[in-house]
């Protein structure tokens, strides 16, 4: 960490912002990874738009942890490794999908309301 | 010349290195990881950032400006970090310039073929925007 807690508050100012800026480009892949969930259950996902969930489980993995959101990273990580393709998605993966995506959603809230302080 | 003399022409030196304004070119489509290593080696570490959203045009910005250092993400649509180093390489323009990779999958065998292809480094994404500058400089063994 910067030993200048004068620039290590300016970035984290400055990280809020960008957050909030770049919010809709994170739900946009936390919905894609969401519809895929859904399309999953009803057995309806197509190879396509688990090829875009995963890429989108990739990108949110990435973004979140560069935002300070280990846990939610570590867990978009695990479900784009789920999403990849030929990788068997049975109802007990199902369920666990679910419950991750319901984790991630929390960091997100949580980090919203960080960036709102 | 004095030892004094010779110990301050020291100093000067070093801190004319310890304030050289780095100039970092990043590569990488996802604006929003951009934005924030923008944010990060600008406000910790006062260096200029340069941005490019794809390879190509990271390997033209490379050339015409000439960064001290390329943070350059592996995975892009349209063309990918390992072909980009490539190109990098292959250009007289931009071949001595120090790549590091920003990844979160590499596997060993993928790092040693890109070693071999003068790929400076690897860092972790995701990244600590708070010591993101601190691991470049260690990477590449700039004086901080």
């Amino acid at each position: 960490m910067s030993s200048d807690p004068e620039k290590t508050a300016k970035l984290e100012d400055l990280l809020n912002s960008a957050w909030r800026e770049y919010r809709g480009d994170i739900q946009e892949r936390l919905d894609a990874v969401r519809n895929a969930c859904a399309m999953a259950q009803t057995g309806s996902l197509t190879d396509e738009f688990r090829a875009q969930a995963n890429s989108a489980a990739h990108k949110l993995a990435g973004v979140l942890g560069t935002f300070g959101l280990k846990d939610a990273s570590r867990i978009a990580l695990e479900i784009e490794t789920m999403l990849a393709p030929g990788a068997p998605l049975n109802p007990q993966q199902l369920v666990r999908f679910e419950e991750q995506l319901a984790l991630i959603v929390q960091g997100i809230e949580s980090r919203d309301r960080q960036a709102l302080e | 010349m004095s030892n004094f003399r010779y110990a301050r022409q020291s100093v000067v030196r070093w801190e004319k290195r310890s304030n050289v304004r780095r100039r970092v070119l990043i590569i990488d489509d996802e604006a929003d990881i951009r934005e924030v290593a923008a944010l990060s080696l600008e406000t910790i570490a006062g260096w200029e950032v340069i941005q490019a959203a794809s390879a190509v045009e990271g390997v033209r910005k490379a050339a015409e400006q000439q960064p001290d250092a390329i943070l350059l993400d592996l995975m892009m649509p349209d063309v990918d970090g390992r072909t980009t180093l490539i190109r990098l390489q292959h250009d007289p323009l931009t071949s001595k310039i120090p790549v590091l990779l920003l990844t979160a999958k590499v596997q060993s065998y993928d790092l040693e073929s890109l070693k071999d292809l003068g790929l400076a480094g690897v860092l972790p994404k995701p990244f600590d925007p708070t010591t993101l500058s601190d691991q470049i400089s260690a990477a590449l063994r700039w004086q901080k």
